[in-house]
């Protein structure tokens, strides 16, 4: 999903840009939406506020003209009926009310005629007539039935031309857009009863549009609807008396209009949003009534320039955030290198180091944060390694020189073990050492002792390597020095016994088969020293080893006896004599070779020379062991005596 | 066409014009329509006839005047002031009743938009709902078809005098009023009322579907000039017919009229005006109301109710009472 970055720097920008960017938005949009709130919480209470000191305002005044006309009407229904006294009256009244632009009142005399009058302003006073019934039809207008039929004072709905005025109204009348209050004249006895006129101050409305044009409604409007939701005031100087509230959701097929406007039609207090459809704009709109009159005023504040400034903040927010966050990476990129470069360069100095055998500078890297400990720890570990080498140099060319030493005591030890035997008349000799390391305790020999008799050993010092090798010389050497002067092989084997015991202060030890034969009769005398007897493989006989004879191990005591055995060998009859590092022999399993598997190999190849059949043995040996390593030295050895000799 | 044809027909148009050169004034014969109330929808097909030419095409020059609530046009008639007015049958009814010789010219409105109009929140759900209630209703002419009504329905209601206004109905004053269906019912909804708030009962569901406006004059001047009242008849019809296929540009005409004469209207409530009023002069039901002509059983359906209600006394003959009746007379 998101490209791999490689930089350390890069990932901690990613990081930063993608954490850091989600959290300011989320902030902004959290910010966005409580702001929106808190702001139209404040608005609805600045708009109700706002509304209801307006709308008290508009009926503090109506309530005047309201006095002013029950006043007058209580004036009139106890004064005499007289015509003067009538005149005079209005006449004061209007003088008196600035507030109130005319008066008019038809009164019923007892004799059934109408007494019509009519005060108003003309420049420069006021002045008062009488009108002829007959001329203006005030009982077919509202000012005159509502009260009437009502049986209560009301307001009439405004009005402003031929509609609602008199026909000789004069043209600044008619522009005039006025509200009557009517109360009806009753002479009792009942509370309605006995109605004999109506009484009505007109109100000039034409201060309300200045005053509500002059309300601090920041870029909103406010706007009047009569009872019958006949616009009184609106900036759309169109709406005015033309348009009700509802034929303008009419008009644009707003029914949520429509019942916003019977909400105030009903005399409700509210707030709620408005989309006008006129001018396609989202507004808030607060609104209350004008108890007196049934009139419903609300105030407008458009949505947008709220959500513009809004919107600005947020933007403002979001930039400087996003300018944060550039800073932010900057200082990233700013700590990333100097994390970075240190360890750039403590890079090529390593890549430099691996080819340079650590003798190329590390770089020093100032401080005791992380990367100035692992500069250090560098430079410790290259300075140990450099130390390590030279030791393992040291230790190499320590090692390479005993290697070579061993080698060498390889090619002595082979050295002393025979390798070629001159042909003997009536005996073949065969015989081979595999030493488990360079040298090891294994030993044959096989020398004439005179014109017809050998002397032959198969021995096996105790532990391996160097000790054993030096041991074995020892007992090489003794044996060849001893058997010339002592031909019995039981007091040969006492007497080596004796002289190795004597200085064999590592009580070391070896085992030792030693025998003399005379080739020209077989006749073999044989002594051992804890050594296993080698294999007679005779013509026509199985497989066998020599008889038993008793003889402890050589070398860690001195003074021991050794039993002396003898033999004829047959014609064609072959001895092996070997070490128990051919019946020890190891395969990967753990398993020994033995002397069973030994006896029955022999069984099987006893047709083979001598030499073949070494070989084969050999082979058969590394074939048991595959890839187990050889656990201890290997000798072979052996001895036919010919079938020629015998002839 | 032949260029002999095309002379030919060229020379007898010259002719005619030349014929009728000495009856007309500056743009034609010059006369005077009074259209009984202020400028409304009610009289679109006037307003489009005059603006089209419809009128100028028969060689006259019209002039349309308004009546109003100070101004009336059956007396306006009556006095000569006016050559022709709009007026109800039943109006028209009553004054050749007091014995003014007027003639219908045409019956424009053939079917009756009267209703009375009942408050849902006072139970007023049926006509016999009114008994007892109060009701305010309109007085002269068309006091009969109401009164006809409550006789109908055999109940007598609290009846209070109503005039223009349908004020007191929408203070609570009365628990029903006097409406035209196309007028007075659409403005108690334009008040905020909901169609199930209020309730309207068409009188001409009860037998009671008297035509409404026509176009009348005196005796005189039909037998005088019956061709001048023909061509107002028929120019006016060619003006509702253009209403009915283009209300648009009819409804332009109507609020430009109402602006120039200072009368409050808006469009939404003209359009509902307009588009109510013209099935009422083009009945859809076809038959013997043909547009623009009374029909004779409308008229003695009308007269008979009107005088068993003591309105008039007695009933012309039908064709003493139309254009085409009183033309035909030598």
């Amino acid at each position: 999903m998101f490209p791999r970055v490689r930089t350390l720097a890069g990932r901690m920008i990613l990081l930063l840009v993608l954490g850091g960017g989600g959290v300011l938005v989320a902030l902004s949009g959290y910010n966005y939406y409580s702001s929106l709130k808190i702001f139209r919480e404040e608005l609805r209470l600045r708009a109700q506020a706002t509304v209801k000191g307006a709308a008290n305002r508009v009926e503090s005044v109506v309530r005047s003209v309201e006095k002013v006309t029950e006043e007058l009407a209580l004036a009139l229904r106890i004064l005499s009926p007289d015509a003067a006294l009538r005149h005079a009256l209005l006449a004061a009244t209007l003088r008196d009310q600035p507030e109130i632009f005319s008066i008019t009142a038809a009164l019923e005399g007892s004799d059934g005629a109408v007494a019509l009058l009519q005060a108003g302003r003309r420049a420069p006073g006021t002045f008062v007539r009488p009108r002829d019934p007959r001329s203006y039809p005030y009982a077919t207008l509202d000012w005159f039935t509502l009260p009437r039929d009502l049986g209560r004072p009301a307001w009439s709905e405004p009005f402003s031309s031929a509609e609602g005025g008199a026909p000789d109204d004069s043209p600044e009348e008619r522009r005039q857009l006025r509200a009557s209050y009517a109360v009806p004249l009753f002479l009792g006895p009942g509370p309605s009863e006995g109605f004999f006129g109506v009484v009505a101050c007109d109100v000039s409305l034409a201060w309300l549009s200045a005053y509500l044009a002059s309300l601090p409604l920041d870029g909103g409007y406010a706007f009047l609807l009569s009872g019958n939701g006949t616009f009184i005031t609106h900036p759309n100087q169109t709406y005015i008396m033309q348009e009700t509230i509802f034929s303008v959701a009419e008009a644009f097929d707003d029914a949520p209009l429509r019942q916003l406007g019977q909400r105030m039609v009903r005399g409700e207090t509210g707030f709620a949003a408005l989309h006008n459809p006129s001018t396609t704009k989202d507004y808030w709109i607060g609104f209350s009534p004008v108890p007196a009159t049934g009139w419903s005023l609300g105030v407008l504040y458009p949505q947008d320039s709220l959500l513009e400034a809004l919107g600005k903040w947020s933007r403002q927010e979001l930039t400087l955030g996003a300018l944060g966050l550039l800073l932010l990476a900057a200082l990233v990129v700013m700590v990333c290198r100097s994390v970075t470069s240190p360890l750039r360069e403590l890079d090529t100095a390593v890549q430099r180091l691996s080819a340079d055998n650590l003798h190329a500078p590390l770089p020093s890297v100032e401080g005791v944060d992380e990367v100035a400990r692992l500069g250090r720890s560098f430079a410790i570990m290259v300075r140990d390694l450099r130390a390590h080498m030279a030791e393992l140099q040291a230790a190499t060319a320590a090692r390479e020189r005993i290697e070579s030493d061993l080698r060498i005591a390889h090619e002595i030890q082979m050295s002393l073990v025979p390798r070629i035997f001159p042909p003997v008349r009536g005996l073949e000799i065969a015989a081979l050492l595999d030493p488990a390391r360079e040298v090891g305790g294994d030993f044959y020999d096989a020398f004439p002792l005179d014109q017809d008799l050998w002397a032959f050993a198969v021995g096996d010092v105790s532990g391996k390597g160097v000790p054993a090798a030096l041991f074995m010389a020892v007992t090489r050497t003794l044996l060849r020095g001893l058997a010339p002067t002592e031909r019995a092989p039981g007091l040969l084997m006492a007497r080596l016994n004796d002289e190795l015991a004597a200085e064999n202060d590592t009580c070391m030890f070896v085992t030792l088969f030693y025998g003399v034969v005379r080739p020209s009769t077989g006749e073999l005398r044989y002594a051992s020293a804890g050594h296993p007897l080698p294999l007679r493989l005779a013509p026509g006989e199985p497989v066998r080893p020599l008889p038993r004879v008793s003889g402890p191990l050589a070398g860690p005591l001195g003074g021991m006896t050794f039993q002396e055995g003898s033999a004829t060998l047959a014609s064609g009859e072959a001895l092996l004599g070997y070490t128990d590092g051919v019946t020890e022999a190891l395969d990967p399993e753990g398993t020994l070779y033995g002397e069973e598997r030994l006896v029955a190999f022999l069984e099987a190849h006893r047709a083979l020379e001598p030499k073949e059949l070494m070989e084969a043995l050999r082979r058969e040996l590394r074939c048991f062991a595959q890839e187990a390593p050889q656990s201890d030295d290997i000798t072979l050895m052996i001895l036919r005596k010919s079938a020629t000799a015998d002839s | 066409m032949s260029p002999w044809i095309f002379f030919r027909n060229a020379l007898a148009l010259g002719a005619l014009m030349t014929l009728l050169a000495p009856l007309r004034g500056e743009g034609g014969v010059s006369v005077s329509v009074m259209l009984q109330w202020v400028p409304q929808a009610q009289f679109a097909g006037f307003y489009v006839a005059q603006d089209r030419g419809f009128y100028a095409r028969r060689g006259l020059d019209v002039r349309l005047v308004h009546g109003g609530p100070h101004r009336d046009s059956a007396r306006a008639l009556e006095t000569g002031e006016v050559d022709f007015s709009t007026l109800f049958l039943a109006t028209a009814l009553v004054q050749r009743d007091r014995g003014v010789p007027l003639v219908n010219v045409a019956q424009l409105v053939q079917r009756s938009s009267l209703v009375l109009v009942g408050r849902e929140d006072r139970e007023v759900r049926s006509p016999r709902d009114l008994a007892g209630r109060r009701v305010s209703l309109w007085g002269d002419a068309f006091e009969a078809p109401y009164r006809a009504f409550f006789d109908i329905l055999a109940i007598s209601v609290d009846a209070v005098p109503q005039h223009r206004s349908v004020n007191l109905f929408l203070r609570g004053g009365v628990d029903a009023c006097c409406a035209m269906y196309y007028n007075e019912y659409h403005a108690i909804w334009q008040a905020g009322l909901d169609e199930d708030q209020i309730e309207p009962f068409f009188l001409r569901d009860w037998g009671l579907d008297f035509p409404e406006d026509g176009l009348y004059t005196l005796a005189s001047t039909a037998t005088r000039s019956p061709d001048l009242a023909r061509n107002i008849a028929e120019g006016t019809l060619e003006g509702w017919r253009f209403a009915q296929a283009s209300p648009d540009v009819a409804l332009d005409l109507v609020m430009r009229r109402a602006e120039d004469a200072g009368i409050p209207a808006n469009r939404p409530h003209m359009a509902w005006m307009l588009t109510h009023i013209l099935p009422a002069i083009f009945p859809d039901d076809g038959g013997s109301d043909s547009p623009g002509k009374l029909s004779r059983e409308a008229y003695l359906r009308t007269a008979r109710i009107l005088e068993r209600h003591g309105i008039i006394r007695h009933i012309d003959p039908f064709e003493s009472f139309t254009l085409d009746g009183v033309s035909r007379v030598p």
